[in-house]
C-alpha cells in the first residue's frame, strides 16, 4: 500500500527515540505523547493531567490495550528535521488537508507548526520549527487539532468554552475573548466547584451530553491576579502574548485547589457582561450560542466543519441556553449559576 | 434579485448545515462563516423549499386559503437566502413529486437572523485546503534540520 504524505511523516517521526513520555485518558483512548528531548516534555507537559500518577516517563510504554493513540511530539531546533509536508513558504497561511484517512494542517501565519495525523493508524506528528517561538497559549493548549481530529470519530469535540460543575452538574460558558469565562471558572474552582477548564473543554454531544478536561491549564490575567491567591500554586510563568500579560496556571500537581475534572452537562450560557450589578439571566437563540462556541473553536482547529458544527448543533439539542451576565461579584455569580441547575 | 416563486431550490453544498430545534430553525454557511436564525414563518418556508416546493407552493399551502397576501412575503425570505448564498436554483424537479405538501401554519412575518462571530476569524487567518496531491511539499533536498 502506497503511503500517504501524513503517513510518511508520522512513520518517521515514530522512528525517534523519545527523551520522555506522558500517559493520558481522553474520551478518544489512551493518549501516549512522545517527546524528541526533554525539552519538549518541560516546555508542554505541565499542560495536562497525566492518566494517573507515575504516567510521566521516559521508560518504554509497554503494552496498552483498547483505543490507544500516540502523538510525537518534535521541533526542528531540537534536531528534527523538518517534515516534507512543511510548505516551501514557511510562513505562508494555513494549509489544511483533511479526510478521513489523514488531517494535516500547516499553521505559518502565527508559529510555522505542523499537525499531521494519520488516523487509521491512530498516530501524529506535531513539528514546530523553533521552540522557543510556541507562543504562551499553545503552551497553555497544546496539539489542540491534533486531539480534534482524533475526536472527529467520536461523540466529542473539544469546544472554546469554559466549564464548571456543582455537585455533579456541569455549566458550559460560552463567550467571546475576554468575556470573562477564565475569571468565572477559577472562581468556582476557588469556592469548591469541579473545573474542567477555562478555554477549550471537551464536550460530548448526544442524549447525554457532558464536560470534561482536556488541558489542566489556565490564563489568568495580570489585574485578575489578587483576586487569586489560593492559586498561587499552580502559578507556572508569565507570559506577554499580544502584549497583554497574563499568569499561565497549572493544575497538575496542584493537590489542593479543588478538583479538576468533569460532570454531567445541566445548562449552557453565554457569558455577556453588560454592567449589571447583581447576576441576570435573559433569553438568548442557540444561533448566538453556536455561533459564539464554533468562531474560535474553528479557528483554533480548523477542519471538517461540516462535521463539527453539526456536533455543537446535536450539543444544544434539549438544552435551553441563557445570556448570563454575572454581576458584580463572583460569589452572587457562583450562587446563580448553582441555583440555576439545581 | 427578486427570486422567482416558481423556481425550485436546493442547498449549495455540504458547507450550508441546518438544525430545527423545534422552537428555532439554525442554517449555518461555514463558508462565509455566517450563522443565522431563522425566526417567524421562515423555518417552515426553509423546510418547503429544502423539500422541493415552491415559493408559490409553500404559501399556498402553509397559510390556507387566503395566500396572495403572504405570497411576497415568501418571495422576500427566499430572496434573502438566495442573496446570503444559503440556496441555489435547483437544477432538477425531480424532488417535487415525491415530497409531501407542507402542513398549514398560521403566517408571522418571516425574519433572518445573521451572527458574524465567526466571520471576522476566517477573514483573519484565511485557510487553504488542499487535495492529498497538491499538498506543497518541500523538495528531498530542502529537507533538512530546522
Amino acid at each position: 500500500m502506497v503511503q500517504t504524505p501524513v503517513q510518511r511523516a508520522v512513520d518517521t517521526a515514530a522512528l525517534l527515540q523519545p527523551a520522555a513520555m506522558l500517559r493520558l485518558a481522553l474520551p478518544c483512548g489512551i493518549v501516549r505523547l512522545h517527546f524528541a528531548t526533554p525539552a519538549l516534555g518541560t516546555m508542554f507537559v505541565p499542560a495536562f493531567l497525566p492518566a494517573e500518577p507515575g504516567a510521566e516517563t521516559g521508560a518504554d510504554p509497554g503494552a496498552e490495550t483498547g483505543d490507544v493513540w500516540d502523538i510525537f511530539v518534535t521541533a526542528g531546533d531540537q534536531g528534527t528535521a523538518a517534515p516534507a509536508l512543511v510548505p516551501p513558504d514557511p510562513g505562508g497561511e494555513m494549509i489544511l488537508n483533511a479526510d478521513a484517512a489523514a488531517f494535516g494542517l500547516w499553521m505559518g501565519r502565527h508559529t510555522p507548526t505542523l499537525y499531521a495525523v494519520d488516523l487509521l493508524r491512530r498516530r501524529a506528528l506535531y513539528w514546530v520549527a523553533r521552540l522557543a517561538s510556541v507562543p504562551a497559549w499553545e503552551r497553555a493548549r497544546p496539539f489542540l487539532p491534533i486531539f480534534q481530529a482524533m475526536l472527529d470519530a467520536t461523540p466529542w469535540i473539544a469546544v472554546h468554552a469554559a466549564a464548571i460543575a456543582w455537585q455533579g452538574r456541569a455549566v458550559l460558558l460560552a463567550g467571546a475573548g475576554h468575556a470573562g469565562k477564565t475569571s468565572l471558572a477559577l472562581a468556582g474552582l476557588c469556592a469548591g466547584w469541579r473545573f474542567a477548564g477555562d478555554d477549550f473543554v471537551l464536550l460530548r454531544t448526544g442524549t447525554a451530553p457532558e464536560v470534561a478536561p482536556l488541558y489542566a491549564t489556565a490564563r489568568l490575567r495580570d489585574d485578575m491576579l489578587p483576586q487569586f491567591r489560593a492559586l498561587e500554586a499552580a502559578r507556572r510563568e508569565i507570559s506577554g502574548d499580544d502584549g497583554e500579560r497574563r499568569h499561565e496556571l497549572s493544575f497538575g500537581r496542584m493537590a489542593d485547589a479543588g478538583e479538576i475534572g468533569g460532570a454531567p452537562l445541566a445548562a449552557v450560557f453565554l457569558l455577556d457582561r453588560r454592567g449589571a450589578a447583581t447576576p441576570q439571566f435573559a433569553p438568548v437563540s442557540r444561533t448566538a450560542v453556536l455561533a459564539a462556541l464554533a468562531a474560535s473553536t474553528a479557528t483554533a482547529a480548523p477542519g471538517n466543519g461540516a462535521a463539527r458544527t453539526a456536533k455543537l448543533m446535536q450539543a444544544l439539542t434539549g438544552q435551553r441556553p441563557q445570556r448570563f451576565d454575572p454581576g458584580g461579584g463572583f460569589a452572587q455569580a457562583l450562587a446563580a449559576l448553582a441555583a440555576a441547575v439545581a | 434579485m427578486p427570486a422567482s416563486l416558481d423556481q425550485e431550490f436546493c442547498l449549495p453544498g455540504p458547507q450550508v448545515i441546518s438544525r430545527d430545534f423545534g422552537d428555532e430553525m439554525v442554517v449555518a454557511n461555514l463558508d462565509t462563516g455566517l450563522f443565522y436564525s431563522l425566526g417567524g414563518s421562515a423555518p417552515a418556508i426553509w423546510s418547503g423549499l429544502l423539500a422541493g416546493h415552491t415559493g408559490r407552493q409553500i404559501a399556498a399551502a402553509l397559510f390556507g386559503s387566503d395566500p396572495a397576501t403572504h405570497v411576497t412575503a415568501v418571495a422576500r425570505c427566499v430572496s434573502e437566502l438566495l442573496a446570503e448564498q444559503l440556496l441555489i436554483p435547483a437544477e432538477s424537479t425531480a424532488i417535487t413529486a415525491a415530497a409531501a405538501a407542507p402542513a398549514a401554519i398560521a403566517f408571522a412575518e418571516p425574519s433572518l437572523e445573521r451572527f458574524d462571530d465567526l466571520q471576522g476569524l476566517l477573514l483573519v487567518d484565511p485557510i487553504h485546503d488542499v487535495s492529498e496531491a497538491g499538498w506543497p511539499v518541500l523538495p528531498p533536498a530542502d529537507v533538512t534540520a530546522g
